[in-house]
């Protein structure tokens, strides 16, 4: 059960002189929701990379299950499932042959179990009618929605997701904060995820990460973090907060 | 994707479902292309100063291997050591840079990589004017051929290498192999500037590419070639799938990705390489084959790359008999036909559908 969670020690990451990532530490473990905010080109979704080992760390630790990360192999593989922040497509794959990818043996053969966890998942999230559209032919929300269910299809200990409601309305954001709830709390996936709307933050996250230039300006309850100073420090605005039920939200600004 | 809207308006029988009528569909699409693709060669056998009849060509192709008595000495002959390898060479010539094309533009991510946007083939045409001009004829033609394929192989290296370098991304590997391509025709050029007549007619013969030369061996030489490939091609077919997906999500599923693109891309350097030595540059089947095969049965490789082999032997095989009878007494080189066919196909397709920007 206790299965270790994902490590991040001092991690380090340049690309080529540009360092991008300057000694962050995070942890996430199984059956929570961590969420990572930060303004543009802070790291966030480095961050996210060197977790799922796309990029290989210049320097640090990164573990995810005890495995280090970028170990090859689809046993490796297994441990996270990833939503990338761009979702585009280079050719016509379908809806459905794209989230049977996300099943490692769904190479040949794909059998009765596979096809039923991926209606079962399409279903999840709405797309069952889309099934049998080409991806490139979708919107983006759409499009983001379907590289949802490729992660979701391969129930794996963790989620790692880059910005996956920035195409999304008001109602399938509120479905993709159920969805993901319900990964945490009933599928016991560790959850990692970037968002830029600090309310959707503070309203769906047990923890969140504030990244700042590369480092972790603050980490904890959504309510320690999402403070006036700091925002005021990172983002340079000055935020116009209400409390609601013990929790801070951003309003607007002033000026 | 004719079936789509009715797949999806029958919601009650679930997106499993259809699954599995697009499955049914797609393995139809295939039939029908072996099908065509047979159609075409038998209609073939039949064409030529000595008119075959169908039935004969059928009693002839049938005598050989079960060993009863042809109708005519005559028609066997000429079906079997005259007709039949040509045709057969035309098929496996063009499965194989058909599927070589398709491959390519998945590694590369790329709707305009092919065996010549990517210099391979020009590299093998200037092996093959070197050795030409140069009038090394100890080991005759196959001294062509071989120096054909050294530097198709050669040329494939060196895109190799370009993409070790740190970062390469599939954009800059199809920019360096345009830029080499062009280098690689410049010297053919320049090798043929100061080449007698005779030999700057046969430099023409692999530039332009032909089957004239098509028999039993050239066939089972890229026979062999497309047997080795193939199935590793068709094994990988999950891991392509999962390429068109991004880099990043498939090596978040466990692609191998740099590996993959180099042992891929060799292994087609290799394939296209035995094609073009035996049959010279037949441009364009490398770039048309799959887009058209993509239009037919959709981007996922189970179904793709046997589609694109079936329809690149089904194209060259019509693009030959074409330039054989097209015109009366003149036989045209195939690769002045598959070009004067293939671009204004590429056209169509261009404007007809909108091409995902990579
Ligand atoms: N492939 C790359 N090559 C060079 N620099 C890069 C590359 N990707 C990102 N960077 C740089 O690294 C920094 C961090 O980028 P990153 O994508 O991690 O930011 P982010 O926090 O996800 O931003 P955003 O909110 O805009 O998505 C930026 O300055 C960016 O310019
Ligand atoms: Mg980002």
């Amino acid at each position: 059960m206790s299965m270790p969670g994902i490590e991040v020690r001092r991690l380090r990451y340049a690309y080529g002189r540009e360092e991008v990532l300057r000694g962050v530490d995070i942890d996430v473990t199984r059956g929570e929701i961590v969420a990572l905010i930060g303004p543009n080109a802070s790291g966030k979704s480095t961050l996210l990379k060197c977790v799922t080992g796309i990029l290989r760390p210049l320097r640090g630790r990164v573990t995810v299950a005890g495995v280090p990360a970028g170990t090859r192999g689809r046993r490796a593989a297994r441990l996270l499932s990833y939503v990338p922040q761009s979702t585009e497509v280079a050719y016509p794959l379908t809806v459905i042959d794209s989230v049977l990818l996300g099943l490692g043996r769904a190479s040949w053969r794909v059998d009765r179990r596979d096809l039923q966890r991926a209606e079962a998942v399409l279903e999840h999230l709405g797309l069952a009618g889309l099934a049998q559209r080409p991806l490139p032919e979708l919107s983006g929300g759409q499009r983001q929605k379907a590289a949802i269910a490729r992660a979701l299809v391969r129930d794996t200990p963790f989620l790692l997701l880059d910005e996956p409601t920035n195409h999304l309305d008001m109602k399938h954001k509120r479905d993709a904060i159920s969805i993901l709830n319900h990964s945490a709390r009933v599928r016991q996936q560790g959850v990692l995820v970037v968002l830029h709307d600090i309310n959707l933050a503070v309203q769906l996250a047990d923890r969140v990460v504030l990244l700042s230039d590369g480092a972790v300006a603050a980490c904890g309850q959504p309510g320690e973090v999402v403070t006036r100073e700091r925002i005021r420090t990172v983002y340079g605005v000055e935020p116009k907060l209400v409390t609601h039920e013990g929790a801070q939200f951003v309003v607007g600004y002033e000026r | 994707m004719a079936g789509g809207g009715a797949v999806s308006t029958d919601a009650g029988q679930g997106a499993a479902a259809g699954y599995v009528r697009s499955v049914r569909r797609r393995l139809l699409v295939l039939g029908g292309l072996a099908l065509a693709l047979c159609l075409v060669g038998l209609g073939g056998l039949t064409l030529g100063p000595l008119g075959i009849p169908l039935a004969e060509v059928a009693r002839a192709l049938v005598a050989l291997p079960l060993g009863f008595n042809p109708a005519s000495e005559q028609a066997q002959h000429v079906v079997w050591n005259i007709r039949l390898p040509r045709l057969a060479t035309a098929v496996a010539a063009g499965a194989g840079l058909a599927v070589g094309g398709v491959i390519l533009q998945t590694l590369l991510r790329n709707p305009m990589a092919s065996p010549f946007t990517l210099g391979i083939a020009s590299g093998a045409s200037l092996g093959a004017a070197l050795v030409i001009i140069f009038g090394f004829t100890a080991f005759g033609v196959y001294g062509i051929v071989a120096n054909a394929f050294v530097f198709a192989l050669a040329v494939s290296l060196i895109i190799l290498m370009i993409g070790q370098i740190k970062r390469a991304t599939p954009m800059s590997l199809i920019l360096a192999g345009i830029a080499l391509m062009y280098f690689i025709n410049a010297t053919t050029t320049l090798v043929v500037y100061f080449a007698d007549a005779d030999a700057t007619r046969e430099v023409m013969f692999w530039s332009v590419g032909s089957l004239s030369r098509a028999d039993w061996e050239s066939f089972a030489f890229i026979t062999a070639a497309l047997a080795v490939t193939l199935p590793v091609f068709l094994i990988k077919s999950g891991d392509l799938n999962r390429l068109l997906l991004g880099d990043e999500t498939a090596i978040s599923l466990g692609v191998s990705v740099s590996a993959l693109r180099i042992g891929l891309i060799f292994l087609v350097a290799l394939l296209v390489a035995a094609v073009v030595a035996f049959t010279g540059g037949i441009s364009f089947l490398g770039l048309v084959a799959p887009h058209l095969a993509r239009l037919l049965l959709g981007a996922d490789h189970r179904f793709l790359i046997p589609a694109t082999a079936l329809l690149g032997g089904l194209l060259l095989a019509v693009a030959d008999l074409v330039s054989l009878h097209g015109l009366s007494d003149v036989v045209l080189p195939v690769g002045v036909v598959t070009a004067f066919i293939g671009s204004p196909l590429f056209i169509y397709l261009i404007l007809r559908r909108r091409e995902p920007g990579v």
